[in-house]
C-alpha cells in the first residue's frame, strides 16, 4: 500500500491533481483511497469529489491544531481494514504542513510501504505568495519527494525559468516539473515517478 | 521543530470560514448570482489584504447527489464554474472561504451579506455557523498544540480558549478576553473592549427562516457602540444602496480602482432587496 500526500497552497490544484492520479491509478486497476480535509469547517472538496463520482472520505476540520491527528489515524486504519486499497491518496489543507501529515501517517501504523509527499504549486501566484509567504510556502515543499509547478497552460512567459531556478536553489535535489493538471501537460512525467 | 511552534494555519497568516444550507429553485441564473456572491466576498478579500491569496469556492449539490462547485482564486480570472446542474426545486450548498490576512468574523459576516444580497433563495443551517473546533483536549496528544496554553487559567469553568485559538488570536492568559466571554458566544457590554467582536456569533442572527438577521447592526447601539463599526466603515456603501438611485460606491476614494459592482447588479436587477432599508436611516 502506497500513501501519497499532496502537499501545497490554497488553489495550487491539489483536488484537481488529486481526481486526475486516482482516475490513473483506476484504469491501473489499482484500488484507490481518498482523504481530503480542508481548513475550516465547511468542505467543499469532499462534495465536488462525489458529485464527479469519486468515492472520497472527508476528515472532519476544525480546530487545525489537533483534528488531524486523532482522526486522521483512525480514518487511515478504517480504510486498512474495511477497504485495503492499493493506494491512499491524502488532500490535507492548503494551510497545513504536508511533512507534519507524514509523521501522522508514520504513527498510525497501517504498515505502508511508501509515503510520499508530491508538492505542488501555483504559477499564476507564485510571485505573490513568495513575496508574502516565503518561509511558509518553503517549509510547505520542503518534505516532498519533487515539485510540480502546476498551470503551465497559463504560465507567462519567463515565469516557469523562474519559479524552477528559485525552487532550485532552495531544493537542489528535487526533480521540478512543470505541469497543467488542467490539459495533461506532463502528467505522464509524474505517473511515471510513482508508479 | 520547536516546542512551541505556531499551528500552520497561525504561521501562514491564514484563516478559513463558512457555512452551508440550502437553495431554493436553484438554476442558470441563481448560479450567476451566486458567482456574483463569490467576487463580492473575493473583492473583500482583496482590499483587505492586498491580494487574493487563497480561494472561495462553492458547493452546489442536489438529492441526487449531482452537483456544480465554483470556485474563485484570482481574481482577474473571475469564478469558475465545474460541472452542470439541471434546474432545481432545492439544492444543498457548501460556501467556504481559506485565505491569508483577513479577519476570520469579518470574512464570514462578508460572506453572510453576499449570499443574502445575492438575490438566491436561500435557507442557511444555523449549526454550521456554530463554533465546532470543541474538540477533546483529552485526546489531544499534540504537544504543539496552543490549547495546552490555557492550563494556567484559574478559572475551571473558562471556555475562553476554545474561541481564542483557532482564529490565531491571543493565548495569552493575562488576556482582557478571558475576563467576559463567558456569555457563550454573547459579546461583552464594555465599549472599551476591542476583542468582543470576535465572540459574538452569527448563528444567533440566522433567524427561524434561515436568513441572515437584518437588524444586527443596530442591536449594538443599544449596549453602547459596537466596535464592529470601527474597522466595517465602508460596509453600508458597498451594498445597502438601492439600484437605481446614486451608487455610493464612488463617494469612497477606496473603490476608484475597482469596478463598481452595483453596476454589474444593475442590469441584473434584485429579486428582493432585503437590506435595502439600511440606508435609509
Ligand atoms: N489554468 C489552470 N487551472 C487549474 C489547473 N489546475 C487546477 N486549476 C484550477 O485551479 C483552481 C484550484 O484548484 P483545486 O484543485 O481546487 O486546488 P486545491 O485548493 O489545491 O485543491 C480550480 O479552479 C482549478 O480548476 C491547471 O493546470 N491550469
Ligand atoms: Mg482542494
Ligand atoms: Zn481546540
Ligand atoms: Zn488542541
Ligand atoms: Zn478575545
Ligand atoms: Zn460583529
Ligand atoms: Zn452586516
Amino acid at each position: 500500500m502506497q500513501v501519497y500526500i499532496l502537499g501545497g497552497f490554497l488553489g495550487s490544484g491539489k483536488t484537481s491533481l488529486l481526481m486526475k492520479l486516482a482516475t490513473m491509478f483506476s484504469e491501473r486497476k489499482a484500488k484507490v483511497a481518498i482523504l481530503v480535509n480542508e481548513s475550516g469547517e465547511i468542505g467543499v472538496d469532499g462534495a465536488t469529489l462525489k458529485a464527479q463520482g469519486y468515492d472520497a472520505m472527508e476528515l472532519p476540520s476544525g480546530c487545525i491544531c489537533c483534528s488531524l491527528s486523532g482522526t486522521l489515524q483512525t480514518a487511515l486504519k478504517n480504510i486498512k481494514n474495511d477497504i485495503d486499497p492499493d493506494v491512499i491518496i491524502i488532500e490535507p489543507t492548503g494551510l497545513a504542513l504536508p511533512h507534519k501529515v507524514k509523521e501522522l501517517v508514520r504513527i498510525s501504523m497501517i504498515e505502508e510501504d511508501a509515503d510520499v509527499i508530491i508538492g505542488i504549486c501555483d504559477i499564476q501566484r507564485f510571485r505573490d505568495l513568495i513575496k508574502k509567504k516565503e518561509e511558509f510556502f518553503t517549509r510547505q515543499m520542503q518534505g516532498s519527494e519533487f515539485i510540480l509547478i502546476n498551470k503551465a497552460d497559463v504560465a507567462q512567459p519567463g515565469e516557469i525559468e523562474d519559479a524552477t531556478a528559485w525552487l532550485s536553489e532552495r531544493f537542489p535535489n528535487k526533480p521540478i516539473i512543470p505541469v497543467s493538471v488542467k490539459d495533461g501537460t506532463n502528467l505522464e512525467k509524474v505517473y511515471e515517478l510513482i508508479k | 521543530m520547536s516546542g512551541n511552534e505556531e499551528n500552520s494555519m497561525k504561521e501562514a497568516g491564514g484563516c478559513a470560514a463558512g457555512f452551508r444550507g440550502k437553495f431554493f429553485n436553484f438554476n442558470a441564473d441563481a448560479e450567476a448570482r451566486l458567482a456574483d456572491a463569490l467576487m463580492a466576498v473575493g473583492k473583500y478579500v482583496q482590499g483587505e489584504s492586498g491580494c487574493l491569496l487563497g480561494h472561495i469556492k462553492a458547493a452546489v449539490v442536489n438529492e441526487k447527489g449531482e452537483g456544480i462547485t465554483l470556485n474563485l482564486i484570482d481574481m482577474d480570472n473571475g469564478v469558475e464554474h465545474h460541472g452542470t446542474l439541471p434546474r432545481c426545486d432545492v439544492v444543498t450548498f457548501d460556501f467556504m472561504c481559506a485565505v491569508l490576512d483577513v479577519d476570520e468574523h469579518e470574512l464570514t459576516h462578508k460572506m453572510l451579506h453576499a449570499i443574502d444580497d445575492s438575490g438566491i433563495d436561500y435557507f442557511i443551517d444555523k449549526e454550521s455557523l456554530e463554533h465546532k473546533h470543541h474538540h477533546d483536549h483529552k485526546e489531544c496528544d499534540d504537544p504543539d498544540c496552543d490549547c495546552h496554553k490555557h492550563v494556567q487559567c484559574d478559572d475551571p469553568d473558562c471556555e475562553c480558549h476554545h474561541h481564542h485559538h483557532p482564529d490565531g488570536e491571543c493565548d495569552d492568559p493575562d488576556c482582557d478576553c478571558h475576563k467576559h466571554v463567558h456569555e457563550d458566544g454573547k459579546e461583552c457590554d464594555d465599549p472599551n473592549c476591542s476583542c468582543h467582536h470576535h465572540h459574538h456569533s452569527f448563528a444567533d442572527m440566522i433567524d427561524e427562516n434561515g436568513h441572515f438577521s437584518h437588524d444586527h447592526h443596530h442591536h449594538d447601539h443599544e449596549h453602547g457602540e459596537c466596535h464592529c463599526h470601527d474597522h466595517d466603515h465602508e460596509h453600508e456603501h458597498e451594498h445597502h444602496h438601492e439600484h437605481g438611485e446614486e451608487c455610493h460606491c464612488h463617494d469612497h476614494e477606496h473603490h476608484h480602482d475597482d469596478e463598481c459592482h452595483g453596476h454589474d447588479e444593475e442590469e441584473k436587477p434584485k429579486k428582493k432587496g432585503l437590506f435595502g432599508f439600511l440606508k435609509k436611516h
